[in-house]
């Protein structure tokens, strides 16, 4: 199916951008499309206006480090993500995260932003900033401001964006003594994940100093694990301690249920996975 | 050899020629006839074709499962300028189409299924249409209470779908009973039962339904249509809209994809005509691919109850099957399964005394077709896990119960089926030596995931299969001043790559370059011969044969015509690479071209041309036994498949798969890997992934990220081995392979998982969350194994 008929914006700055997005209530920005063209296309979603935002000198791909924060730009694919040195040397949970996007051609065109900004909880890039406790950078009409990437998803597809304001980029702190993974369940590799997990945890001779944990399609939200987080805090990573975490940070879950998964299978599936990342983890160390 | 091979000297020449193994058969060919354009996007699909004056239909479909239509409005929607004709079931005059002519084309007043066809627009807008109808057609429907599935429609008392049947239950018999079961069972050392389920699954084929209809300049109605039997649509059509079908012409172009649901004329292609007819202008529709998952037919939800009794040794003495088929609301080819899962049945292993009972059975959900391997996969699915299961209780090898089981060279089977060099007991042999097994629950595990392997064995049709009064097919070969020939074929090229192979025997037989033989196969129809359908497995074998007769008949014309202008015995010349040659004066040469030009150049010429109509040695199956030797030749093959099992999350992961297939000769190795390997791939996705669900009649799962199939991160391995038998008739030695490999895989995964955990998931697909409830099952103290 074809898209119904829009109106297509093209600004010429950010500033224009936003303030078309804020004026125009129904219109859309289009990053990499990957996830707003399909929808338009099953006409589930048809937007009357679209303001192409990936031309936007602000938004071009790029990831720089500036002191011991990395700084991703709006329109950097899923592909250089998972390419990209720095993120592979500093943040490799999130280069795993986006090595995992369904296939190579939907890498090469979603971008980080976009996958972001749609608050879908099945998008891997979200648990892995959640993770990393990014910070999504905003820009709007009056100005730019940083959201904390855990008050940034607000409810299914719903986020902390006020209207007219775009991604234009992310900031990570560098973590210290950091050991990272991702880790996801799909039954085919382009279909949208069953379940996936980040973890991201700074260690000292064998003892978690800190923990931070995303889920994925655990919630209608992308949410982090606190409880289980906080009780990994101070403990030394062994099997014990394993399998409490992944027990404390999937036992309250309530994961949606569809024709693919029920609940209490993704809810298993979410546990094998966070037993997973923390035992490769223990390997890691180990080695 | 056969008593039919020695006493039919036509057979003797093929058996003769077999032996020479010439020209090009053998040979890997790649795809040059349609490869380049389908992967370059060249390719004229009907979605491509725009033609002057053009109009497009809009369909407006039930929005209710099940009910009538108490009235119909829609005086409004004339008013609109784009709206050119408007068809109701009302007004329309269709006559029913489906083999039991019990589904109208436009609907009313009953509703049987969502979707079901019941207004059609020819408009020059449809966009506008879609917008229009919301306001200007009003419809009320009176909403009956639905049946979703077969048990539910077998319920006493249970709405009835088509009232005037009396019953839910189709009126066809598929029932197939040979020996004495009840002697059978009580000899036995073992009786076990079980039962399985397939689900409903969509084609989903890279081409979504679509047809065109428009008028040639003679004024006849040409169907632009994605058929796969367009010598007999003609007629299905013309019956249905009461129109001369000698005015009718059907016209194939490049199709993309049908894997069985091209057997049958469609509501929407008897619609486009219609509203042709109406207008007198061209009209369109292609289906969006939401509207292909939701409305078009499905393969059948399939449950069976098998029971089988053994002798100490694994030897079957009985067996006992109960197919139930839910066929939708409307009868096609779907329902018609039935007959090939009786020759799995009885077929597949031996076994003397066998009852096949199926029923067809009516339900408010979207009707069903015949989907590559016509109901063999489903099956052999649940035959060959209860075989596993039946080993495993006699503590059995299950390679060994089959080795048992399993023919080796000519038998006829309880549903007189005359398989000829079945090698069944190689195949399962040579499969599992490719495959490494080792004996039941051997495979090295790592931690949570286990690995397994897991046998099927095939038996299927291979030498047409005649499910019509024909099972023939013709071809022409005309050769131009330059001894290029075209071969005219009936055949439809639905992406099985039958004409390379076609190509490869006219060259072969001929003597000439293969890249002399163009071959036309598409388009007009009427510009080629009859043939009776593409499917069964049947184009290369039939279309083959024919065109390997036709090639040989106008090789001793030419040669004969040379022999008088060379001076010499016909016996004395051979055509080598389009030259003619003699043998005894190697100076007598002549170039084929020039001496086709020469015959063109002079007074009382002739021009080359031959033709051969094939219709292979067989007979229909008995209307009331079901029995019958419906096919020249059957194959066999066995598969074996190593899979890994991953105990905690249930996912089950193939690592490699060997086909071993006994298709006779194989003519395009390259092009036979990949019928099989296809197949293969497509049982994989209904293996591991495809089910369609349904809510009250409803398709949830309309598109491909809701509905996966494989791609190629998802296929493991596939080693095809080929084992060639002599075939009767064929081309060549040639028989039937598209369906070969999307036959064995169900079954042979089940068995791994089963190999690999012990757990033994029943129905398809393997969903993680239903094989770690199988698994869970199975350590539970009492499970039984």
């Amino acid at each position: 199916m074809r898209p119904r008929p829009f109106l297509l914006h093209r600004p010429n700055t950010l500033k224009e951008a936003s303030e078309l997005l804020y004026s125009h209530e129904d219109a859309k920005p289009l990053a990499g499309g990957q996830s707003l063209i399909p929808m338009m296309k099953l006409r589930i979603y048809s937007p009357e206006e679209i303001v192409m935002i990936g031309h936007l000198p602000e938004m071009q791909p790029g990831v720089k480090q500036e002191g011991s924060t990395i700084v991703i730009n709006s329109m950097t694919t899923h592909d250089m993500v998972h390419h990209n040195e720095l993120i592979s040397e500093y943040l490799p949970v999130l280069s795993e995260a986006a090595a995992a996007i369904a296939d190579q051609q939907i890498r090469n065109r979603g971008t980080i932003g976009g996958n972001i900004a749609h608050g879908d909880p099945s998008t891997n890039l979200s648990a892995a900033l959640l993770a990393l406790d990014a910070k999504v950078l905003a820009s709007g009409k009056d100005g730019q401001r940083e959201i904390p990437i855990d008050e940034f998803f607000l409810d299914l597809f719903t986020t902390a964006l006020e209207p007219g304001e775009i991604i234009t980029g992310f900031k990570v702190d560098i973590p210290k003594n950091s050991r990272q993974k991702f880790m996801k369940i799909t039954r085919s590799d382009t279909a949208f994940p069953l379940a996936f997990v980040a973890v991201n945890i700074q260690l000292s001779d064998g003892v978690v100093k800190d923990a931070r944990i995303g889920l994925g399609v655990a919630a209608p939200t992308p949410i982090r694990a606190t409880e289980a987080e906080e009780y990994l805090k101070n403990k030394q990573l062994n099997q014990e301690t394993i399998l409490k975490t992944a027990e404390m940070a999937t036992k309250d879950l309530e994961p949606p249920g569809d024709v693919h998964a029920s609940p209490e299978y993704r809810k298993n599936l979410l546990n094998v996975l966070m037993k997973r990342c923390l035992n490769s983890l223990l390997e890691e160390v180990k080695q | 050899m056969s008593r039919a091979v020695e006493e039919n000297p036509e057979t003797q020449q093929i058996q003769h020629l077999k032996k020479e193994r010439q020209g090009y058969i053998g040979t890997s060919v790649p795809r040059t006839f349609d490869g380049e354009d389908k992967v370059r996007g060249f390719a004229e699909y009907i979605n491509d074709m725009e033609l002057p004056g053009m109009l497009y239909a809009y369909i407006v479909r039930s929005p209710i499962p099940h009910g009538v239509i108490k009235s119909i409005d829609y005086s409004k929607l004339l008013e609109r300028d784009h709206v050119k004709a408007v068809i109701t079931g009302k007004d329309s005059g269709f006559n029913m189409i489906g083999p039991l002519r019990d589904n109208p084309p436009l609907k009313y007043p009953k509703i049987r299924s969502l979707g079901d066809e019941i207004l059609a627009i020819a408009t020059t807008d449809p966009e506008r249409a879609a917008h229009d109808v919301q306001e200007d057609v009003k419809i009320e429907y009176e909403t009956y209470e639905g049946v979703f599935d077969a048990d539910a429609a077998l319920r006493e008392g249970a709405p009835l779908v088509h009232e005037e049947t009396g019953s839910n239950v189709v009126k066809a018999n598929f029932n197939v009973e040979s020996g004495d079961i009840g002697e059978g069972f009580s000899k036995s050392f073992l009786v076990r039962e079980d039962e399985f389920s397939v689900p409903r699954v969509a084609f989903a084929p890279m081409g979504t339904l679509a047809a065109l209809a428009k008028f040639d300049e003679s004024r006849n109605l040409v169907l632009v249509s994605n058929t796969q039997q367009p010598f007999q649509l003609k007629r299905e059509l013309g019956e249905a809209i009461n129109f001369d079908p000698s005015r009718i012409r059907i016209s194939q172009p490049y199709i993309g994809g049908t894997f069985g649901r091209g057997m049958a004329l469609y509501p929407f292609e008897v619609i486009v005509a219609s509203l042709a007819l109406k207008t007198g202008r061209p009209v369109k529709i292609v289906l969006d691919r939401t509207e292909d998952f939701k409305y078009s037919p499905t393969r059948q939800p399939l449950k069976v109850r098998i029971k089988t009794g053994v002798d100490k040794r694994g030897k079957i003495l009985a067996r006992e099957v109960d197919a139930i088929l839910d066929t939708g609301a409307y009868v096609s080819w779907g329902a018609f399964d039935a007959r090939v899962m009786a020759s799995t049945v009885t077929g597949l292993y031996k076994v003397e005394n066998v009852k096949f009972d199926a029923r067809a059975v009516y339900t408010n959900n979207v009707y069903t077709i015949n989907m590559r391997g016509a109901g063999n996969p489903q099956m052999d699915f649940a035959l060959e896990s209860h075989h596993d299961m039946v080993a495993s209780q006699l503590g059995m090898d299950p390679l060994e119960f089959r080795l048992v089981n399993a023919h080796q060279g000519d038998y006829m089977t309880p549903q007189g089926m005359f398989a000829r060099n079945s090698n069944l007991k190689r195949a399962l042999e040579i499969a599992a030596e490719k495959i490494g097994w080792k004996g039941p629950h051997m495979q090295p595990g790592n931690g949570a995931k286990k690995r397994g392997i897991g046998f099927s064995g095939l038996f299927h049709v291979g030498g047409g299969a005649r499910v019509y009064h024909t099972d023939g097919s013709g071809a022409i070969l005309k050769m131009d001043d330059y001894a290029n020939v075209t071969l005219f074929t009936g055949i439809s090229e639905i992406g099985q790559g039958s004409i390379q192979a076609l190509s490869q025997i006219v060259a072969s037989e001929l003597g000439v370059p293969l890249e002399k033989v163009s071959v036309v196969y598409k388009g007009d129809s009427e510009l080629r011969p009859w043939d009776t359908a593409t499917h069964a497995s049947r184009g290369t074998f039939v279309n083959g044969a024919a065109a390997q007769r036709a090639a040989g008949e106008l090789k001793e014309t030419l040669l004969k015509d040379a022999a008088d202008l060379l001076k010499t015995d016909l016996e004395d010349l051979v055509i080598e690479q389009g030259i003619i040659k003699s043998r005894s004066d190697s100076s007598k040469t002549m170039d084929l071209g020039k001496f086709v030009r020469k015959s063109h150049f002079r007074n009382n010429g002739k021009t080359y041309l031959s033709y051969h109509y094939f219709d292979p040695d067989t007979e229909m199956a008995d209307t009331k036994t079901n029995k019958g030797n419906i096919s020249s030749d059957y194959v066999t093959g066995a598969t074996a498949a190593l899979v890994e099992v991953d105990t905690e999350t249930g996912a089950v992961t193939p690592l490699k798969i060997v086909v071993v297939a006994d298709c006779g000769t194989i003519i395009n190795p390259k092009g036979a890997k990949g019928q099989i390997i296809g197949g293969a791939a497509q049982a994989l996705g209904h293996t591991l992934f495809e089910e369609l669900a349904t809510e009250r009649g409803e398709v949830v799962n309309t598109g491909f990220s809701d509905y996966e199939v494989p791609g190629i991160t998802e296929i493991p391995e596939i080693e095809v081995e080929f084992i060639e038998s002599e075939s009767r008739e064929g081309p060549f030695g040639g028989k039937g392979i598209a369906e070969m490999g999307i036959i064995m895989i169900s079954g042979a995964v089940g068995n791994a998982v089963y190999d690999a955990t012990n757990g033994r998931v029943t129905s398809l697909p393997f969903w993680g969350e239903k094989v770690l409830k199988a698994i869970e099952k199975s350590r539970e103290p009492k499970a039984a194994q």
